[in-house]
């Protein structure tokens, strides 16, 4: 008999082994310290997701792409060699400590090689990223060392601050998509760490199933959600999901719970290979060159107006002094060029000189699109001119009504807002200009506008602003290549069905001299009748207010259509007649003159606004903002509620009027939509991939039984032994598949004497026979390849299933 | 050289020689079925305690076979058997034996006690004192009793098969647990099923209690020790030996266990699933084998009340996994 002590020897051996074996199998029932694959794979999944975004924020001046490329992909096949180089031999480190000098190494690594990277390449890091670097790499290297767990837990420590850090710097494209990956595999870690502690905790033979299910579902959902970021035409992943959950750093979006967020911030920094390259740079220079004013652009796009041969008279229903009023107003705006004739040369102009430029597009906005830009307001319409009046009686402004006011160190002139009585302001929007090619004093500028800023430029004199709202600076033309920043409010449509705003009727001027308001005068030349008509055709059976405007505007967008080649006639009296009775289609310029006429018809103050459009398809996702070319100059209209305050209308089918952010739900709402959306474009093919998903799905047993009988199949060379041992797990595999696997703290042997295997039992008992005979015995226990085929044949994953199925049927029955 | 390397070279006179261990293991185990109707498990338990050079702790109710079940053992391998009727006054010298004075020769002599049998039953043994109790220990432990600093070595198929009644505890001693650590098992007879009753009844009818003692041996000289050498030398793999330790650990973590499986436990855990893997005729060991003998194995050492003894060892099995077939491929 053994004494004492060697029988303590032999146990602290058994033990040992115990250590080193027990955790290589995750469904041990013993604590183990070494953590199971699955459990490290995840995390593996996790470092890496935190690796790539912070290999992203790293690169995310788009410099080194390919090296960027590379440097993931070295990540990834440096992290699955040495995991599964670690973990097979994870029985030879026993001991922890030995793993530290490594680990050291690895975290010094990046730290060593800056120098010779400054000195050789010439190129270098910054310090924070240099330590976030080494961060990183450190991660990685304890996530390749899992397979113990205080490693694990320490790089999925490590990679949630490497993400918090990312996300806070940059505004990377891909950030978003990419750290709601790190979020869910963070999720799925922590779900299976629990998972592992529960099943090395519980009782083995207590039935537990996965929430498989509903983690398909969840995943599925969430996939669902990122469908319309995956990329389609323009779509791309950064414009799917911009503005989603704006970060401290800037994106231009507007978010109340954002640290400042104004701009990009610090993370937008002078463009130093090209001045032109759009960065709103802080100090650039001013830059003067010929550029095409605000008329060369609508000339160019709507082509030149005709000289009208004949000279018709258009009398407008006015008082005699209002008459004079008005046409000194028109003799002084026809002298500066700044009316516009709807009736417009019908030959195809020359556009060499826009296409000549060194960059397409007039000017560069980096913020919430789309966006309408004003440039010109015209209030008088003759029938077929509008004209600009710029000294209107209504409201003007002079230098000392305007104010600066400083906010974190930037100086920008207020915009007196003239009203706020109506509540349907509902955040802000802040847009960085730059101006490439606009020869013009005036800045574009958003409706509602409340703010611009010229960096450096700190005088309320060298602005000024015009009766209608629209700043200007003082001189000849606005500073090309210098950002200009303008912020303004959002007007909710919404609201207006719901405010105070009543629209009532304006009361005729009574007095002897008092003169109609201007924004309400119809001229004489249009089928006044008829359009009035017309306008309340549209406006049956609505009230008066802001359903009858919507009901004008949507009309004008669902049955006219746009269409920038129709010109009117030269010798046309009445452009709008024509266009909203005859043609029903045309340029915006008649969809917004009609859309004014209309709505004055109805005693609704109307006026025309011409300027720019801000197209969400010009978005560059890389560059992170919109070009504004001269193809996208535009017109439409503006509705006045009263006290100044102007809401703007679109009738033009294709255009879209801002809206303000939309909350966390609502976002959530449209990218469901928009993926339904995409499902519906792709029907067939979607009910195909579901139709085959659901096929595989509901066959994957099937399926992977299949895989595992035809690596049985291809086995038949091996040893008797080595195909027992294989028929034995194939057949425990097919016991799983059926849902009759055995308890962990059971054999085979025993768990054939289930009541459900009675007619299978004497070949479940023989399996458990060779296998255990293979497996402890390492002998082949007189079986035959013949015999082992009859028994993987009448263990058949179709025959257990059938047994399944008809002990849960005798189960029911009883 | 591994066991089945050697197994596989053993000559025919081996061969032949270990089919007769097996036969006539086959003839004991008829034999005691003849004396216990309807006790087949709790017959192989005995046996496996038998050839895994175990000692058998029977602990049921009056009148269930337990003396009858050890008479016939005892009978049937041959050897002398010796019964003690443990009672509180029965001294430690009446088990190990005691010096007397010789007046013919003048000189000591030792006159040995019924511990030098092959097989012991110690009846009702939580009747007689610790001090007589602990005399066993010695003996049960290491196979020899040391009297007035002269130690004398006990057979080597040395025996014991103690009772105990758990049901009338007034004026007994509870076993204390080194003792119940040297058995290697507890076993329970139990009433046999009515078929067996009756038959026992039948069997009975105009025969003497006496008629029915078979009293010839059946196995040979030497031939128990050659059983439980090849017993001893039944091959182990890692992956069950993992489990066994598994196991252990399991025990002594466990809440409702106050005493954890020992060292000592876990060996004859380890032989006691060989020898049942021997009498299966396997010259390898698996995890059934284990699942066979844990229960009483268990059952005598981790200081749990009867009663709910077979529901924590069960807890215990069912929170360590067998080793899977998978593990090996890997």
């Amino acid at each position: 008999m053994e004494s004492l002590g060697s029988t303590v020897v032999h146990q602290r051996k058994l033990s040992g082994r115990k250590e080193r074996t027990a955790g290589l199998n995750a469904s041990a029932g013993a604590d183990t310290p070494v953590a199971s694959l699955r459990l490290q794979l995840v995390c593996v999944a996790a470092t890496m997701t935190a690796a790539v975004i912070f290999t992203l924020t790293e690169h995310d001046d788009h410099r080194h792409t390919w090296w960027c490329v590379f440097e993931i992909c070295m990540q990834a096949l440096l992290v699955i060699v040495g995991t599964a180089y670690f973990r097979m031999r994870s029985r030879l480190l026993p001991d922890s400590s030995l793993l530290l000098p490594p680990l050291l190494m690895v975290t010094c690594f990046s730290m060593l090689c800056e120098p010779i990277q400054r000195l050789v390449f010439k190129e270098g890091h910054s310090f924070e990223i240099l330590v976030m670097h080494s961060q990183c790499n450190l991660m990685l290297a304890l996530a390749v060392c899992g397979f113990r767990m205080a490693f694990q837990r320490l790089a999925m420590l490590i990679a949630v601050f490497l993400t918090i850090f990312s996300c806070s710097i940059s505004n990377a494209v891909g950030l978003v998509p990419a750290t709601i990956c790190f979020v869910l595999a963070c999720l799925s870690w922590l779900v299976c760490s629990w998972w592992e502690s529960v099943e090395r905790r519980r009782a083995k033979t207590e039935h537990r199933s996965r929430p498989l299910f509903w983690m398909s579902i969840g995943l599925a959902a969430v996939a669902l959600l990122l469908i319309p970021s995956l990329g389609f035409g323009n779509n791309t992943v950064t414009a799917a999901l911009r503005g989603f959950m704006p970060s401290s750093g800037g994106t231009g979006s507007y978010d109340p719970y954002a640290r400042g967020g104004v701009n990009d911030g610090d993370a937008l920094v002078a463009g130093t290979n090209d001045i032109r390259s759009f960065a709103p740079l802080e100090d650039a220079p001013f830059v003067e060159s010929e550029q095409p004013s605000l008329y060369d652009v609508l000339n160019d796009e709507f082509d030149a107006p005709v000289k009208r041969t004949k000279e018709f008279q258009r009398a407008v229903s006015l008082p005699p002094e209002m008459m004079n009023h008005i046409h000194r107003q028109m003799a002084e705006a026809k002298q500066a060029g700044r009316e516009f004739s709807l009736i417009r040369d019908e030959h195809e102009a020359s556009r060499s000189q826009l296409r000549d430029l060194d960059t397409t597009a007039t000017f560069y906005v980096a913020g919430p699109v789309p966006a309408h830009f004003r440039m010109e307001v015209y209030e008088h319409f003759d029938g077929v001119t509008w004209y600009p009046l710029p000294d209107a009686s209504e409201l003007t402004f002079d230098a000392s009504s305007m104010k600066m006011k400083e906010v974190e160190g930037h100086h920008w002139l207020q915009i007196p807002q003239s009203s706020r009585v109506f509540e349907i302001y509902d955040g802000s929007a802040t847009h960085s200009l730059k101006i490439a090619n606009l020869d013009n004093n005036i800045i574009p500028s958003p409706p509602h506008l409340i703010g611009v800023n010229i960096p450096d430029v700190h005088h309320v004199n060298m602005y000024g602003i015009c009766a209608r709202g629209i700043p200007s600076v003082r001189r000849e033309s606005v500073p090309t290549m210098t950002p200009i920043n303008v912020v303004s409010e959002y007007a909710v449509r919404d609201r207006l069905e719901k405010s105070r705003v009543k629209m009532h009727v304006t009361p005729k001027p009574s007095g002897p001299n008092a003169l109609p308001d201007i924004h309400l005068v119809l001229p004489s030349t249009i089928a006044t009748d008829r359009v009035r008509q017309l306008a309340k055709d549209w406006t049956k059976g609505l009230p008066r207010g802001w359903q009858q405007i919507q009901a004008i505007e949507s009309r004008l967008r669902e049955q006219y259509t746009l269409d920038r080649t129709v010109r009117i006639s030269a010798d046309s009296e009445s452009p709008v007649t024509e266009f909203l009775l005859e043609r029903r289609r045309g340029p915006e310029y008649l969809f917004a003159t009609s859309a004014a006429c209309l709505l004055r018809s109805l005693d609704y103050p109307a006026r025309l606004v011409s300027g720019f459009y801000a197209d969400p398809k010009n978005y560059d996702p890389r560059k992170q903002h919109t070009s504004v070319f001269a193809e996208n100059a535009h017109f439409w209209c503006e509705v006045g509620l009263g006290i100044n305050t102007w809401i703007t209308i679109e009738p033009s089918p294709g255009y879209e009027i801002a809206k303000p952010p939309p909350g966390l739900l609502a976002k959530l709402w449209q990218s469901v939509l928009r993926s339904i959306g995409i499902i519906r474009q792709h029907a067939v093919a979607f009910v195909m991939l579901l139709a085959g998903l659901l096929v595989v799905f509901r066959l994957r047993y099937f399926l992977l039984d299949l895989g595992l009988t035809l690596g049985w199949k291809l086995s038949s060379r091996e040893s008797p032994a080595v195909r027992a041992l294989k028929l034995g797990i194939l057949i425990e595999k097919r016991l799983r598949f059926a849902h009759l696997h055995r308890h962990a703290g059971t054999t085979l042997r025993r768990w054939a004497h289930q009541g459900v295997f009675d007619t299978v039992r004497g070949e479940l008992v023989r399996v458990a026979d060779v296998a255990d005979s293979a497996m402890f015995g390492g002998c082949s226990a007189d079986s035959r390849h013949d015999e082992l085929d009859r028994l993987a044949a009448a263990l058949s994953y179709w025959r257990l299933r059938q047994i399944r199925r008809e002990s849960l049927t005798a189960e029911k029955a009883v | 050289m591994t066991m089945i390397a050697t197994l596989k070279q053993q000559p025919e006179t081996a061969k032949v020689a270990t089919a007769d261990h097996f036969a006539a293991i086959d003839d004991i185990r008829n034999r005691l079925n003849e004396a216990l109707k309807g006790k087949k498990d709790v017959v192989d338990l005995v046996l496996v305690c038998l050839i895994s050079q175990g000692h058998l702790l029977l602990e049921d109710k009056p009148g269930l076979g337990k003396t009858t079940l050890a008479k016939s053992l005892a009978a049937a391998i041959g050897g002398v058997f010796a019964r003690a009727q443990c009672t509180p006054d029965l001294l430690p010298s009446d088990i190990t034996g005691f010096n007397v004075f010789n007046q013919k020769s003048h000189e000591f002599e030792f006159r040995r006690g019924p511990v030098f049998a092959d097989v012991l039953l110690a009846d009702e043994i939580n009747r007689a004192t610790p001090r007589t109790q602990s005399a066993l220990l010695e003996a049960m432990a290491e196979r020899q009793v040391t009297v007035d600093t002269e130690r004398f070595e006990l057979s080597r198929q040395f025996f014991v098969i103690a009772t105990q009644n758990p049901v009338d505890q007034h004026g007994t001693y509870p076993l204390p647990e080194a003792q119940l650590d040297r058995f290697a098992m507890k076993l329970s007879v139990g009433y046999p099923a009515a078929d067996d009753e009756i038959q026992m009844l039948q069997e009975a009818v105009g025969e003497s209690s006496f008629d029915t003692e078979m009293t010839d041996a059946l196995l040979q000289p030497n031939q128990l020790a050659h059983i439980q050498q090849q017993v001893r030398a039944v091959q182990v793999a890692e992956s069950v030996q993992d489990y066994l330790v598994r196991l252990a650990a399991k025990t002594r973590e466990h809440l409702s266990i106050r005493l954890g499986l020992s060292p000592r436990g876990l060996l004859t855990l380890q032989r006691t699933a060989q020898a049942r893997a021997w009498l299966s005729q396997r010259n390898y060991m698996t995890p059934d084998d284990v699942l066979d003998v844990v229960s009483p194995v268990l059952g005598v050492r981790l200081g749990l009340e009867t009663n709910e003894a077979n529901r924590v060892i069960q807890e215990v099995l069912d929170a360590v996994a067998v080793p899977d077939y998978s593990e090996k491929s890997k």
